[in-house]
């Protein structure tokens, strides 16, 4: 008996200092989550590793929550009008719906249409020219005009204090209520890098779970050999920057990728956007010039504006007959992924009306 | 009651391991090293309500200065020996009386030369959202061109074409060619002897005046604002470099 309870003693010492030494350890890497709950990364079946990998950044279900509640909130605006989640809508996979240009913006000269976002974690730049380095520091930009940015910022932070909920959410999250720029950044990272799309029909076909219909599946061979270089599977984009073409808008005098290198070759070249979900993210193009799918396609056809810059795959146009372009629209709206439009976990936490989808 | 024994010792080499791998961080033997920044427009103490003429015959006056120092490293040029502080960023702001001053724990030792980077490191402007001096609330981050400004000036002169007469230097560019991080290097007058009971004192000045005539003639009325990446800024850079000079070492 007496072995026994020895054995017992021993052991408890031994996980006792374990745990000491494992806390220990673990309490030096400050600014990591705190969250209880971790999270797993998903990666979709047949995705590449992803770029950002929550690494500084420990996903959590307590940080993505209070990621989540971050992008629905208004107060992060000036006027309090204007949340993430307004421009970037769920339903038009989070891009703004029907607008060319989103409002609330200040900055006239950098007036560009929301980008739809997903599959984030992927990228290692962000916004039409890719002047944004990093995930985090990407909410910087919508949230601040470079001049007045720290009055900005620390009256978010000013605003947030004041909420019992928040100060809350940031404990759990970050092991105390300190709220800082810094974590409020994390936060939206952790939901924003969260947000994948991956079921959609097409990757449903992939699976063997589903089957094109012959549209479709025309459509798909028109898609690999015309649209594929620069819009590649399972992205959908090469993550490059290239003119397409788009004869420049002279009221708004965007040259794009140059803007950010300062390098003439770089003229009026654009982030490949994804071609997932283009099925609800109308308008498009940087500049939110076309209202449908088909004008995209026709672009390709018989719009483009020769330039110096313009890519080499497009020096001849991509046209297509009209039998043709419907059977590559058909295919393109397989790339509507459904479940992610409708996941409760990416919703509006505050939104009560979100009873008629199902919550999973 | 055979295993009594065995048992009772691993509890106690738990416990002993356990108490060494408290142990093992014993620190070495550190002295406080403290650098105190002064500003200057040639041989006169900055102040914001004063107005100075560069070395072109402008006037100007100044409304802000500030800058980050980062990669500090100490090393002794006759024994080799180095060290260099991790993770550490200084945001210097003529504004901020305390910033001024910064105080640093190294390693007891002689040191003869003193190193750092006038910016921030290309690491830390593309790894996402930091903390303290790097918080973005400084106002010393580019949000559409993810990246940090190295350093600021801001003022205004009757030589600016700009709206109030204001000139406007935000340099910074971390990316090849746009690349205006700067190392600045220096013997030290005297050698600096740290230990647990001495506090060495470096007091640096650095002159305003480089920005706009060094390697490079930049007049206001050419160019009253800087605020992109690129060729200008990487101009300013090469001039500011040499800003800095040491005016005083100290121990007490
Ligand atoms: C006023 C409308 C508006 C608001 C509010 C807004 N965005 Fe955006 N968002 C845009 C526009 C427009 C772009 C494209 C900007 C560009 O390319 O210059 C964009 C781009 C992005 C991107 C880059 C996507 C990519 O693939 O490159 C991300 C991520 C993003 N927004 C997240 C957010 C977050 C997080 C918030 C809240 C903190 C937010 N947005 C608030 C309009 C908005
Ligand atoms: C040379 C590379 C290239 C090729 C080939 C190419 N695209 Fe694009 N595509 C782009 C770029 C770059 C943009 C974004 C342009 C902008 O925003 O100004 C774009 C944008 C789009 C958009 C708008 C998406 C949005 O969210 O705004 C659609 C739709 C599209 N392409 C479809 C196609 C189709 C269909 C094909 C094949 C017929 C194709 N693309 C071939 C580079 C290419």
């Amino acid at each position: 008996m007496k072995t026994i309870r020895i054995t017992i003693v021993a052991m408890l010492l031994f996980v006792f200092l374990f745990s000491q030494i494992v806390q220990s350890f673990s309490s030096a890497t400050s600014n990591n989550g705190k969250g209880n709950t971790p999270l797993q990364q998903e990666i979709p079946d047949g995705f590449p590793m992803p770029h950002y990998k929550f690494e500084q950044n420990k996903l959590t279900q307590e940080g993505f929550d209070l990621g989540r509640k971050l992008f629905y909130d208004g107060r992060l605006s000036k006027d309090g009008n204007f949340s993430c989640g307004s421009c970037h809508q769920q339903f038009a996979a989070f891009s703004t719906y029907d607008h060319s240009f989103s409002h609330g913006f200040n900055n006239s000269s950098t007036q560009r249409n929301a980008i739809a976002l997903f599959n984030l974690a992927w990228q290692k730049e962000f916004h039409h020219d890719g002047g944004i380095n990093h995930l985090e520091v990407q909410p910087l930009a919508p949230l601040t005009s470079p001049n007045e940015m720290a009055e900005t910022m620390n009256t978010i932070i000013q605003k947030l204090k004041k909420e019992k909920d928040y100060r809350k959410m940031f404990k759990s999250s970050f092991g105390d209520e300190k709220i800082t720029g810094q974590r409020i950044l994390k936060a939206l990272a952790q939901f924003t890098g969260s947000i994948v799309s991956a079921d959609s029909k097409y990757d449903r076909m992939k699976k063997g779970i589903a089957t094109f219909t012959p549209y479709e599946e025309r459509g798909y061979l028109l898609y690999k050999t015309n649209c594929a270089s620069c819009h590649p599977e399972p992205l959908f984009t090469d993550l490059s920057y290239r003119n397409i073409g788009l004869s420049l808008d002279t009221f708004l005098n965007d040259f794009g990728r140059m803007k950010i290198t300062g390098k003439s070759e770089d003229s009026l070249k654009f982030k490949v956007p994804s071609l997932r979900n283009i099925a609800v993210s109308a308008p498009f193009m940087h500049d939110g010039r076309y209202q449908s799918i088909k004008a995209c396609v026709e672009h390709y056809g018989n719009k483009i504006n020769k330039s110096t810059t313009l890519d080499s795959l497009l020096q001849n146009g991509i046209r297509f007959n009209r039998a043709q372009t419907v059977d590559l629209i058909a295919f393109l709206r397989t790339l509507t992924d459904s479940t992610l439009l409708k996941s409760y976990r990416f919703s509006d936490p505050e939104n009560k009306s979100f009873n008629n989808i199902d919550k999973h | 009651m055979k295993l009594r024994l065995p048992l009772l010792l691993f509890s106690l080499l738990t416990l002993l391991l356990f108490s060494f791998s408290n142990s093992k961080v014993k620190p070495t033997e550190k002295g406080t090293l403290v650098l105190q920044f002064q500003h200057l427009v040639k041989d006169k103490y900055l102040s914001f309500d004063s107005a100075y003429k560069n070395s072109i015959g402008e006037d100007f006056t100044v409304s802000k200065f500030k800058y980050y120092i980062s990669n500090i490293e100490l090393s002794n040029s006759n024994t080799g020996k180095k060290h260099f502080l991790q993770d550490s960023y200084f945001l210097i702001d003529e504004e901020v009386v305390a910033s001024k001053t910064i105080s640093l724990e190294i390693p007891s030792g002689d040191y003869t030369t003193l190193r750092f980077l006038l910016g921030v490191d290309s690491i830390k402007n593309m790894s996402g959202a930091q903390a303290d001096a790097l918080d973005p609330i400084n106002g010393m981050f580019w949000t559409w061109n993810s990246g940090y400004i190295m350093a600021k000036l801001e003022g205004s002169s009757s030589y600016s074409k700009s709206v109030h007469n204001k000139i406007e230097y935000h340099i910074g560019g971390f990316k090849k060619e746009d690349n205006t991080l700067k190392t600045i290097q220096f013997s030290l007058p005297q050698v600096v002897k740290l230990d647990e009971t001495k506090k060495a004192l470096i007091t640096l000045e650095a002159d305003i005046a480089t920005w706009f005539s060094n390697k490079y003639e930049l007049p206001i009325s050419q160019y009253p604002a800087c605020t992109i990446p690129g060729k200008l800024a990487v101009q300013f850079a090469e001039n500011y470099k040499d800003m800095f000079r040491i005016k005083s070492v100290g121990t007490n």
